[in-house]
């Protein structure tokens, strides 16, 4: 119910702010293309809570993202850690591959430092995930995560793109919500 | 009267010669993946997009190790405050702490290591028969070896079971579920198998009574569940051929950690 009510809310920004932005159902996006929310959902709010935790006091490990496309993209599946990952040039600025495999069927939650463009796909069928939920701004509950998004994700690999960005880096958290 | 003497610091419960308790501890061994974690097959869905048909499993073991308290009481009891981690303990939340070795461990099993000034080994246990087959989505009896001391049990309280495995063997057939320029195997799949070595252990907390006002007899069920995550990690197409199979001992790292971080133990009392 709660979660249903919170989907109902996002889906009204997207319309209240304009159908002109990618909107909060998207296969991709930012930060910057969602604004601030507001989130009350108790699930949600222990993983953003956890997120917080890692992004501000790790363990941390360095990563360089793999150009776009490439077969070889770096795993970020260790969990409970912060990624500090180098971005590469890729087509429009910066940014790259990483790699997630998934043991649990859930939600995904991926937590960005910075407002990068992310995009989630699954390397089996190679199709984009959508984001179930979205949260940015004040909403994250911390000054370290500028957004984070929540992706419905079985079991298998998916592959995390990020950019293109003028940043040469961002860190990452990433939780497992599993069923 | 003299005999009297010499037999009350036995503990004699019920009858002469009688401990306070007689330890009858079976033990099961599963591997039951849930649902989504097989396709229509019946193959295993890994992490890694392979599709797995095992053919043949057998775990290797082992020992089952049964720990407890002494006494009526008295044992020290510290009280867990996440904020304050037990030494060898960093970041607690969320129901578990981080190790200084990188593990993760739930609160309850921090709180029956920080209690366990006092606990000791009660019976340890060596599995009678060392290979049993486990059929995937069921489970096998191990049968166990004597039990030292005819499983006499001091008075006091149960307080951890323990099982350690040894290894585990495994054949079949691997398929490769990505498509096109992202297909690793051929279709058809290619053939595995391989035995994977070293002891992992696995421990659950117990609270039970022994002694005074319980029953003799203390019959202890313990299940070991092998993880559905076993070979998640193991990247089949990366593994060196022997002959014509792909030999899974080049994964061993891999089997091992996931056994060490999914594999779980239930036990349970039941009277």
């Amino acid at each position: 119910m709660h979660r249903h009510f919170h989907r109902w809310v996002i889906a009204l920004w997207s319309v209240v702010v304009g159908s002109t932005e990618p909107g909060c159902s998207h296969s991709g996006g930012s930060a910057s293309d969602l604004g601030a929310m507001e989130t009350g959902h108790d699930h949600e709010g222990e993983v953003l809570s956890e997120a917080c935790e890692h992004m501000a006091e790790g363990p941390a490990q360095e990563v360089r993202a793999s150009p776009t496309g490439d077969p070889g993209a770096p795993s970020v599946a260790t969990p409970h850690t912060r990624f500090d990952a180098t971005l590469v040039a890729v087509d429009g600025g910066q940014g790259g591959d990483l790699s997630y495999a998934v043991s649990r069927a859930g939600l995904l939650w991926v937590a960005l430092s910075k407002d990068v463009p992310l995009q989630i796909t699954r390397e089996v069928d190679g199709q984009s995930l959508t984001s179930e939920e979205v949260v940015a701004g004040p909403g994250t509950g911390c000054d370290e995560v500028a957004w984070a998004a929540a992706y419905p994700v079985e079991v298998g690999t998916v592959r995390i793109r990020l950019g293109p960005t003028p940043q040469t880096q961002v860190s990452l958290v990433l939780e497992l919500e599993a069923e | 009267m003299a005999w009297l003497v010499v037999l009350l610091p036995a503990g004699c419960a019920f009858s002469p010669g009688d401990p306070w308790g007689r330890l009858e501890a079976s033990l099961e061994v599963d591997m039951v993946p849930s649902p989504g974690r097989q396709d229509a097959s019946g193959r295993l869905i890994t992490a890694l997009d392979y599709r797995v048909r095992i053919d043949s499993m057998t775990v290797q073991g082992g020992e089952l190790e049964v720990l407890g308290t002494s006494g009526g009481g008295g044992e020290a009891t510290t009280a867990f405050d996440p904020a304050h981690p037990p030494e060898g303990y960093t970041l607690c939340h969320g129901g578990h702490c981080h190790t200084t070795d990188g593990r993760l461990v739930p609160y309850e099993e921090i709180t029956g290591a920080s209690t366990g000034a006092s606990e000791q080994t009660w019976q340890r246990i060596p599995w009678q028969q060392t290979s049993v087959e486990v059929p995937v989505g069921g489970r096998a009896t191990v049968p166990l070896g004597l039990c030292p001391e005819d499983c006499a049990l001091p008075e006091g309280s149960l307080t951890r079971v323990q099982v350690a495995l040894d290894g585990v063997a495994l054949e079949g057939q691997v398929f490769d579920a990505r498509t096109g320029e992202s297909r690793r195997l051929p279709e058809e799949g290619v053939p595995f198998r391989g035995t994977v070595t070293g002891s992992v252990q696995v421990r659950t907390v117990l609270s039970e009574a022994v002694g005074p006002g319980h029953p003799l007899r203390v019959p202890l069920a313990v299940t070991l569940s092998i993880p559905e995550s076993l070979l998640d990690r193991v990247d089949f197409a990366s593994l060196p051929q022997d002959g014509d199979f792909r030999d899974l001992a080049g994964a061993s790292s891999s089997i091992r950690e996931a056994l060490a971080a999914g594999m779980t133990v239930q036990g349970e009392v039941v009277r």
